[in-house]
């Protein structure tokens, strides 16, 4: 078969339309926040004003608690990253190598049901649960919440990684005298590394976006998190849409950076991972 | 270093047996072939050994102490895989150096900083390096130490896989088809490296392999299985000389034994209808007679068996020539239908034959084994014969 590794026009042509349907957003929302509120209403120039970059910070001596925000979203981030990532890589290796447990394929079907419903189905109940457990106007209640959906796609995710690994490579450490735990730590995991990464980025994206349960479960303002909080812009006479996007422009960077920063263990995991023992 | 006795040890999955029970002891030190065609249950055998999957039923002893449920550290073994089963992320150095790692591993290990400062330590232990720096010379690794595997040739990794079986000493090694990755010519150097290893560490070796030939020229003793039977168990040379039964003969030896059927009466066997060799101790009626191909000689011309060649391996040194019985013209066939009925010489130098020649047969019966022809298996002792 042959593989697809030229770069014919139809290729090109695809890819630049990706890229200005993907890309236009963030050019948009770049080319607003550095425009002032005249530029908006008199025609903005199609070039951002890259110059004025330094004026999208001033959104943090706005009335609003932008940092505390944007705190708020690290926490729900990372907390369901965490959460998700240490359940799912335990989750995807026992669905991967504990093969003959009654129930494993219920266990697996029930994960993967999880994505079948609309997290607002589940809101109503979910919202009694936290009610019942304190878990209301709380961000651990929101961790939780994400990591209840982030965590079944990072299982999956891992669970495949984990199957495409050698049994043989855990056999010869069971006979190198390595204890169980041992044999998933330094043998298995670090082969999956790039998947787990990937599982990682999802989980934290998931939590990072986080808004509908945030607008269900938190009621005090200064625990919103940042997502929720540039919504809170958008009144009913009047949008400071400089400000708001200025906010959304500071919203995406710890994404971005979040993402670059294991985008290359996803990538150098590609090869690596793939090599035959 | 132990001796190894299998007592009625058997292996099933559910209702499907795997390896049907049998029982043999394999004194300490030898080298056992477990032999076989693909799918034999040689694999599962050595398995089972190294205690990486449940035995059925039987007793499986290490100098007399039973091992059926002792964890694989606990058995002392080390593995070779037949993908080597390197860590693909640890350098060469670490890898040889993961079972000695782990012979010292204590359970507050597991925390993880601590455990990491650990092996951090125990890698610049010189009791660890010296070790290691040991096993490389001896592997000729040296060089490699600080590579990953996937920077090593398919020979590199071999000699990898097998340091880090070598470097903590065991008293038993497996090695599960650990050649049949390689080329020819590595194959062979590595065959010779293997069998020089066993001489030097005194160790039992378990060797599984479907070829005859690493059977043969490495093992001390071998084990041939067929669908999970056990076939035979003895000597290179007792497998060679006294087969069993018809699967052993035709699978020891390259080209497999001839086995030409024949009409027992009276002590006297008719072969193709026609020619009466000796068959003392064969009942009557039908068998099968089996002489090897070197003891089977092929010429243009002279007395013996008339047959037609039909086929010519010229290796240099000698001529296999693969010949039926009988003056009838070699058929189209292809495949399967094309071997059938095929018989073997093997004749020093160039036989002065080509396909389609007649030629004449005759049979060295020095050697040659008997065969009932229903159950296949070997009938009374080896008979000395003179030439059909």
């Amino acid at each position: 078969m042959k593989r697809l590794t030229g770069a014919g026009p139809g290729r090109w042509l695809a890819v630049v339309v990706l890229i200005v349907v993907a890309g236009f957003p963030v050019y948009w929302m770049l080319n607003t926040a550095l425009a002032t509120r005249e530029e908006l209403f008199s025609g903005q120039s199609l070039w951002p004003r890259v110059d004025r970059i330094v004026s999208v910070f001033d959104v943090f001596d706005s009335d609003v608690p932008l940092m505390r925000w944007l705190t708020n979203s690290a926490i729900v981030a990372s907390g369901t990253t965490f959460f998700s990532l240490a359940l799912a890589v335990l989750a995807g290796y026992g669905l991967s190598r504990y093969r003959r447990f009654h129930g494993r394929g219920l266990v697996g079907f029930a994960l993967f049901a999880t994505q079948m419903l609309p997290e607002a189905l589940l809101i109503v109940p979910l919202y009694t649960l936290f009610v019942s457990l304190g878990l209301i106007n709380g961000l651990f209640g929101l961790v939780l919440a994400d990591t209840a959906f982030a965590m079944p796609v990072a299982a999956w995710i891992i669970k495949s990684a984990v199957d495409g690994v050698p049994y043989e490579i855990e056999e010869a450490a069971r006979v190198d005298g390595a204890p169980r735990f041992v044999i998933f730590s330094q043998v298995t995991l670090p082969l999956v590394a790039p998947s787990v990464a990937a599982a990682a980025v999802i989980t934290f994206f998931d939590g990072w976006n986080e808004y509908l349960f945030a607008s269900t479960f938190i009621r005090d303002s200064t625990k919103w998190p940042a997502s929720k909080g540039l919504s809170s812009f958008i009144g009913e006479f009047i949008t400071p849409l400089s400000t708001v996007f200025s906010a959304a422009l500071v919203f995406t960077v710890p994404a971005i950076v979040f993402f670059l920063l294991v985008q290359r263990r996803i990538v150098s995991g590609l090869t690596s991972g793939s090599v035959k023992g | 270093m132990p001796a190894i006795a299998f007592r009625g040890i058997r292996k099933s999955y559910g209702d499907t047996p795997v390896i049907h029970e049998f029982s043999t002891e394999i004194p300490d030190r030898e080298f056992l072939v477990l032999l076989g065609p693909s799918g034999c249950g040689k694999s599962t055998m050595l398995r089972m050994i190294a205690g990486l999957i449940d035995i059925t039923g039987g007793d499986l002893l290490f100098d007399g102490q039973r091992v059926n449920d002792l964890e694989p550290k606990q058995r002392n073994v080390a593995f070779v895989f037949q993908s080597y089963a390197l860590y693909p992320h640890k350098t060469v150095r670490a890898n040889i150096a993961f079972p000695l790692l782990m012979s010292r591993f204590r359970w507050w290990q597991h925390i993880p900083v601590v455990g990491m400062v650990e092996r951090w330590r125990a890698m610049r232990d010189p009791a660890i390096t010296t070790r290691i720096e040991q096993i490389a010379a001896t592997m000729e690794l040296t060089p490699y130490l600080d590579r990953r595997p996937r920077t090593l040739s398919g020979g590199q990794r071999q000699r990898v896989a097998l340091a880090r079986a070598l470097v903590r000493e065991p008293s038993i090694y497996l090695l599960d088809e650990p050649l049949s990755n390689l080329d020819a010519k590595l194959r062979a150097q590595m065959r010779t490296e293997i069998t020089a290893l066993h001489r030097r560490v005194g160790a039992s070796f378990v060797y599984v392999t479907h070829d005859q030939v690493e059977a043969m020229t490495m093992g001390t003793r071998i084990i041939l299985l067929n669908d999970g039977v056990v076939q035979q168990s003895g000597t290179p040379q007792e497998v060679y000389d006294e087969p069993a039964n018809t699967f052993v003969a035709r699978f020891i030896g390259s080209p497999a034994m001839n086995l030409l059927p024949v009409t027992v009466r009276d002590g006297q066997a008719a072969i193709d209808g026609g020619t009466t060799v000796p068959a003392g101790g064969v009942p009557d009626g039908t068998a099968l007679l089996g002489v090897r191909a070197e003891k089977v000689r092929v010429a243009a011309t002279g007395s013996g068996l008339p047959a037609r060649v039909a086929v010519v391996e010229r290796l240099g040194a000698e001529t296999v020539v693969g010949f039926r019985l009988g003056l009838a013209d070699n058929s189209e066939e292809l495949g399967a239908a094309a071997m059938r009925d095929l018989h073997y010489a093997k004749v020093p130098g160039d036989a002065g034959l080509a396909v389609d020649d007649e030629c004449r047969v005759l049979l060295d019966l020095s050697g040659a084994c008997w065969f009932d022809s229903h159950s296949g298996a070997r009938i009374g002792a080896r008979k000395d014969g003179r030439v059909a």
